[in-house]
């Protein structure tokens, strides 16, 4: 034994420590075994606890009722005409209209790494931008769900500054996580956060987008199968009045409910030059 | 099953070991047989079979042509038949994709053995048992170090199991796991991030931090999973030649590849370019010899047009440099290096994409005379430059002798170099453990 200690030191080394990380890994499966349902509750106490805070920690009495409100009216969404996927001479869905890049100057889009895609190639440079590759719906304000270049947490970023309007574009890192029920109820809990720190901007959720063809043939759960089901239940959190839902799919869309096989290199994130198509649909469909 | 999975290095690894050398002389390549069809199987049992099936075969048709038949009057078309098959074999998985893992470099390992005993340079091997364990053994099974039959011949007749061996293995195998988990995986993001950007909207510094990035992630990678081949080897007493000599010092092409994936190089040497008549018939023949090698080369890697047309540009480069250039750059080593530093890595260009009109437009990107790209973020090269700053630096130093010297080659500073390892080793876990790790880029082929 001694031998062996003396002509393998690196072996032995790694032997005992990995006995160590294995004794350790044992005895916290047994000293901790609820930890994983712990982070569940956690996450169904969030949509609970907000109202209470709100009201707790406000000044102006009508915000709180605004914010309610918002929650409690997620059934009634605006119902505006959906552009036919592919149809050249798309409609401008009713309710909406266009506006120049100016419009953008108080506006903050929020998202992950297509949002990032978004700010480097989208050419709207006068907007802000939260994005973080890899962010969720499901961890969308704590650290360290930080902006790759501010370094700040969604809610600084909210809490700094008074946007007239905020972007939302989340979704596709959350397919395989949750229903779809689940999955909204986190997107509808996320924006009521939101309008609490900025009571007087506009929302808009956009659409989660498509992925191709090719992608959407795996056996995995990226298909837009599920990316649709999920964007039916974003529908339902818009009013029509503070919160809207952009259908940005009908810009990308090949006619069969996918993206266009040639506008992505992944199947999921779009090429460069191909972001222009959503700052052009999200220019057109403003309020 | 690959070496940079949790539960090879943690279970499959130690539990071989342990019955390697636990039991008896007579029954150590059992175990080796064993655990290398394990290792294969639980990849796919269907080219286990086929790995088996050509092994019988292969050890049967040999036996033709050898041995008992030396004096056959038919072994040279014997001889000549079983190459024709291997061959075939080959080439005919390599155009009905997917090419079971590890065929190229079993296929050349058994044809190198067929050609050594056919010139009677090594005794055919009597043993099914001992030729079977040459052809599955795992640690040079998916990716090489393509050996010579009398490399390993030695151990499979008589194992030796020093300690020393199992601690220097190990050491070995933690570096190229670093190399592969902490430099080559993290670099990895940048070149896929080029084409999720689009190369047309890439910039042109952008462009070449991509290019150079790839250069450094391909060698890691490779290097990388030869010293786990290596160390792995070494830890069961086989010395497994070395793959790669610090190719990125060389001065010319031609000396690139004595040092770049070595023992793929020295098979064509040694199996096709000499026999052809190697660089001894004149200036004429020499060309055309290297034109063969080059244009195999290429093929070996794919069937596709971009592996030819980078197998081409090889050729055209190492016969320049066979003409006049060779002489004048290894008078001038500066110039040399600088020339070797930006020609290797835009020949990657060619390896690395398999759409040969997207190689035309990384180019018109490298070298904007034509177009400025589309859409364009001019911005995206100190974005990514500084994201991946670390990782290029690491690896820049790293291209050098000295990290490898040190951790490997000297007999002082133990402690620390015992400390550094382990350091090295956990890193690599817990990264592998976060990430699902990319696969290792030489298993395609």
């Amino acid at each position: 034994m001694k031998a062996f200690m003396k002509k393998c030191p690196l072996v032995m080394v790694t032997i005992v420590i990995a006995l160590v990380v294995a004794a350790t890994s044992v005895v916290k499966s047994f000293v901790f075994p609820a930890a994983e349902n712990k982070t569940q509750e956690t996450h169904g106490n969030v949509s609970s606890s907000l109202p209470q805070s709100a009201a707790s920690s406000l000044c102006a009495p009508s915000n709180v009722a605004g914010s309610s409100k918002t929650v409690s009216s997620a059934g009634s969404a605006v119902s505006h005409a959906q552009p036919k996927p592919g149809s050249s001479a798309q409609k401008r869905a009713s309710g909406f209209k266009s506006s120049g890049k100016e419009y953008f100057s108080d506006a903050l889009f929020v998202g992950d790494s297509l949002t990032e895609g978004f700010k480097d190639y989208g050419g709207i440079d006068n907007a802000s931008y939260f994005c973080r590759v890899g962010l969720s719906i499901y961890q969308l304000f704590e650290h360290p769900k930080t902006d790759s270049s501010t370094g700040l947490t969604l809610e600084q970023t909210l809490r700094k500054k008074k946007y007239g309007k905020i972007y939302m574009l989340l979704g596709i890192n959350e397919i395989g996580t949750g229903s779809t029920d689940y999955f909204v109820r986190h997107y509808s809990s996320a924006v009521t956060k939101i309008r609490f720190l900025q009571p007087d901007a506009v929302i808009y959720i956009q659409s989660i987008l498509y992925v191709t063809p090719s992608k959407a043939s795996g056996k995995s759960v990226f298909n837009n199968t599920n990316v649709r089901k999920r964007n039916s239940g974003l529908k339902t959190l818009a009013d029509g009045k503070n919160i809207f839902y952009l259908n940005v799919d009908s810009a990308i869309d090949d006619g069969n409910g996918n993206m266009h096989e040639e506008y992505s290199g992944d199947g999921v994130h779009l090429k460069a030059k191909y972001y222009p198509l959503l700052s052009t649909y999200i220019e057109e469909h403003t309020v | 099953m690959t070496f940079s999975n949790l539960y090879f290095i943690f279970a499959f690894l130690p539990c071989a070991l342990i019955a390697y050398y636990l039991v008896p002389e007579k029954y150590k390549n059992y175990v080796l047989l064993l655990s290398s069809v394990i290792f294969y199987g639980l990849g796919s049992w269907w080219q286990t079979g086929l790995l088996a099936a050509d092994t019988a075969a292969n050890y049967f048709m040999t036996g033709l042509f050898s041995g008992k038949n030396a004096k056959n009057p038919h072994r040279r078309e014997m001889f000549a038949l079983t190459v024709a098959a291997n061959v075939a074999l080959l080439a005919w998985f390599k155009c009905h994709p997917p090419i079971p893992v590890g065929i190229s470099f079993y296929t050349f390992q058994i044809i190198a053995y067929q050609i050594d005993v056919y010139r009677n340079d090594i005794p055919r091997e009597n043993s099914l048992l001992r030729f079977g364990t040459y052809t599955f053994l795992f640690p040079k099974l998916q990716e090489g170090p393509i050996t010579r039959y009398d490399e390993v011949s030695d151990q499979l007749k008589c194992h030796v199991c020093e300690k020393e061996n199992l601690e220097y293995g190990f050491r070995i195998f933690v570096v190229g796991l670093s190399y592969k988990i902490l430099l080559a995986d993290k670099i990895s993001g940048l070149w896929k991030q080029l084409s999720i950007i689009g190369y047309e909207s890439v910039s042109t510094p952008m462009a070449w931090l991509g290019m150079w990035a790839y250069t450094l992630q391909l060698y890691f990678d490779f290097h990388g999973y030869s010293l786990m081949a290596i160390g792995i080897g070494r830890m069961f007493g086989f010395m497994l030649p070395k793959n790669f000599v610090t190719p990125y010092g060389s001065t010319s092409v031609s000396e690139f590849y004595r040092r770049w994936h070595a023992t793929l190089g020295r098979w064509f040497r040694d199996y096709i370019y000499i026999p052809l008549g190697g660089s001894r018939a004149g200036m004429k023949r020499t060309i055309l010899n290297l034109l063969v090698v080059w244009t195999l080369t290429g093929l070996w890697h794919g069937v596709k047009w971009n592996f030819v047309f980078w197998g081409l540009s090889l050729f055209v480069l190492i016969a320049i440099e066979k003409l006049f250039l060779r002489k004048w750059l290894d008078s001038h080593p500066v110039v040399g290096h600088i020339y070797l530093l930006f020609v290797i890595p835009l020949t990657w260009m060619l390896f690395a994409n398999a759409d040969v009109s997207s190689i035309g437009i990384y180019f018109s990107r490298l070298f904007p005379v034509v177009s400025a790209g589309i859409d364009v973020n001019l911005c995206d090269f100190s974005e990514y430059g500084l994201r991946y700053a670390p990782y290029l630096l690491a690896g820049v130093v790293c291209l050098f002798p000295q990290p490898e010297k040190f951790l490997l080659g000297t007999k002082k500073y133990q402690k620390a170099v015992v400390a550094i390892l382990s350091v090295l080793l956990w890193v690599c876990v817990v990264s592998i453990h976060r990430n699902a790790s990319n696969p290792f880029m030489y298993l395609q082929f």
